[in-house]
């Protein structure tokens, strides 16, 4: 949910249903080194495992990590218990 | 998925932020009984403890009934993580004992030796509960044969002579989900929606989780919005653990400032409830407020919601000194009143930006009520003749209307002061677009009065 919606008000019907625009994602940068999208596809990753582990590590601006640093957040994300 | 009808969650910018089937909730939490990922109705707590048997989401769901709460949904996760057992502590120089197996619940074992002797003629018991209960007298096995207790415990008993009265006491650890079980009983509540006999309104995660997590939650909203399931979430803040107090509601205060998600509310404030020697979150109360309350109510209305059972706020002298930051944080708290009795809930905050309509719980419930009755109107007039006289928009328009109207605008129980509808159909695009627009009503959260002396004139 975003406040964008606002701008798209009420559309009540659409015939065609919704489509699903999915962006597409670079998995290795310019430089051949692998992206944090790169390695979500490669470890088959849910979109909201990913969102974990997102928030759970740096991710250099040009989108590339280290897969050690990856590993590491992903079993640190996916192996939180409840305090 | 075929989605022809869309009711969006309109922000309109305002800057402001059946009565029991609108709190019909789901808490995810993790138990020792039932299935995983199985969505079961629970409507007291003697069916929790039968459902569940023990675990946090049977501590959460027995606060929500003892704080008044209605009958609601509950879920467990898979609990991936394996329970453990304990060091044993040994009373006397007896054959020592070993335990084993794959425990299935937290348990505080004790094994007393009655009559003492060689083995196959010295006698025992034991008890899962610390010694509170106590199992029948049985013999002692030959040297090296283990024993079944209970709780997927097993034991056996080394060489040596038994003596009476020696005791052996360990504990075992539950079995436990994680983050990534909690993300997939997630998608399980989504998939077991149904507005005829699973149709909850808010989903409450039991157990405290970091930001990342959030994120993680935050993530799951759009597949909700594409199955048209329109709910928030409440979420714990981690509980303090260790170390110093200050330090800790500063953390909070800093992974608060981090998240934006307007539906998404993360309690920050624990309770002692009862008898309780340990605190739980506060989010137990929020929910059995939200729970019996009409969508635009407060969870906090004084006259209405005093915590049934509170008897203490953890780290209430500190949260004091941090009160208006961490409110300004949106962490939700629970709050007691300057000579006042009583706990209540100190604001229903929602994460999202201070720019959006949807401040507060009470501010999105509504709407999203309306966005439920809306849908359910409109789905039979999709590809209905948009003339006609019983299929076209002047229709819909009065059936969305009436519905919204019988619903949440009944003067004895009205949830927003009233509503515009404006549908238009285009003949080209073959779409009817348009808005719902709702006038809400207001909640006094401040309340400031003069009092001095008149003179007459």
């Amino acid at each position: 949910m975003t406040d964008k919606e606002k701008d798209k008000g009420f559309s009540v019907i659409n015939g065609n249903g919704e489509k699903k625009n999915e962006a597409s994602v670079s998995t290795t940068a310019s430089d051949g080194k692998i992206t944090f999208e790169g390695l979500v596809k490669a470890y088959g990753l849910s979109r909201a495992i990913a969102a974990g582990v997102r928030a759970a590590m740096n991710v250099k601006a040009d989108g590339t990590v280290r897969e050690a640093d990856f590993v590491a957040a992903l079993k640190k994300f996916t192996g939180a218990v409840p305090q | 998925m075929d989605s022809p009808v869309t009711v969006n969650l309109a922000d309109g910018r305002l800057g402001q932020g059946d009565e029991f089937a609108d709190g019909l909730h789901v808490k995810i939490g993790v138990a020792e009984g039932g299935s995983a990922n199985t969505v079961y109705a629970i409507a007291s707590r003697r069916e929790t403890i039968a459902r569940f048997g023990a675990g946090a989401l049977v501590d959460s769901l027995t606060r929500h009934f003892e704080e008044g709460g209605k009958a609601l949904f509950a879920m467990r996760p898979t609990n991936s993580l394996a329970g453990s057992i304990g060091s044993v502590t040994q009373s006397g120089t007896g054959p020592l004992l070993t335990p084993t197996g794959t425990p299935t619940g937290a348990r505080s074992f004790k094994v007393q030796i009655v009559a003492g002797g060689a083995a196959e003629t010295a006698t025992y018991r034991y008890s899962n509960d610390g010694g509170v209960t106590w199992s029948s007298i049985y013999t002692t096995p030959a040297q090296g044969s283990s024993i079944v207790l209970t709780d997927g415990v097993t034991i056996s008993f080394g060489t040596g002579t038994f003596a009476a009265g020696e005791e052996y006491t360990f504990a075992t650890t539950a079995p436990n989900a994680a983050a990534a079980d909690f993300i997939d009983a997630i998608d399980a509540v989504r998939a077991a929606y149904n507005p005829a006999s699973c149709a909850y309104t808010f989903i409450h995660i039991v157990g405290g989780f970091a930001r990342t997590f959030w994120e993680s939650v935050k993530s799951t909203l759009a597949d909700f919005e594409t199955a048209r399931i329109f709910v928030n979430f409440i979420l714990e803040y981690p509980a303090y653990a260790s170390g110093d107090v200050d330090a800790y509601l500063q953390t909070m205060l800093d992974e608060y400032r981090l998240f934006q998600e307007k539906r998404i509310s993360v309690v920050g404030g624990y309770i002692r409830y009862g008898d309780d020697s340990v605190y739980r979150s506060a989010a137990i109360l929020l929910c059995a407020n939200l729970s019996r309350c009409r969508t635009n109510i407060h969870p906090g209305w004084v006259n209405a919601f005093k915590s049934l059972t509170g008897k203490e706020i953890r780290h209430w002298t500190e949260i004091q000194d941090f009160i208006n930051d961490l409110d300004g944080a949106n962490v939700i708290l629970a709050v007691q009143y300057p000579n006042w009795d009583g706990i209540y809930i100190k604001k229903d905050h929602l994460m999202g930006p201070s720019t959006s309509d949807y401040q507060t719980i009470h501010d999105l419930r509504p709407a999203d009520k309306v966005r439920r009755l809306a849908y359910s109107k409109i789905m039979p007039f999709v590809n209905a003749d948009a003339e006609g006289s019983d299929s076209g928009v002047d229709s819909l328009i009065a059936e969305i209307d009436l519905a919204i109207s019988q619903a949440m605008e009944d003067p004895a129980k009205k949830e927003i002061k009233g509503h515009t509808t404006r549908l238009t159909f285009n003949a080209s695009t073959k779409a009817v677009t348009g808005s719902i627009d709702i006038q809400p009503k207001g909640t006094m959260e401040t309340i400031t009065v003069d009092v001095g002396y008149t003179r007459e004139s």
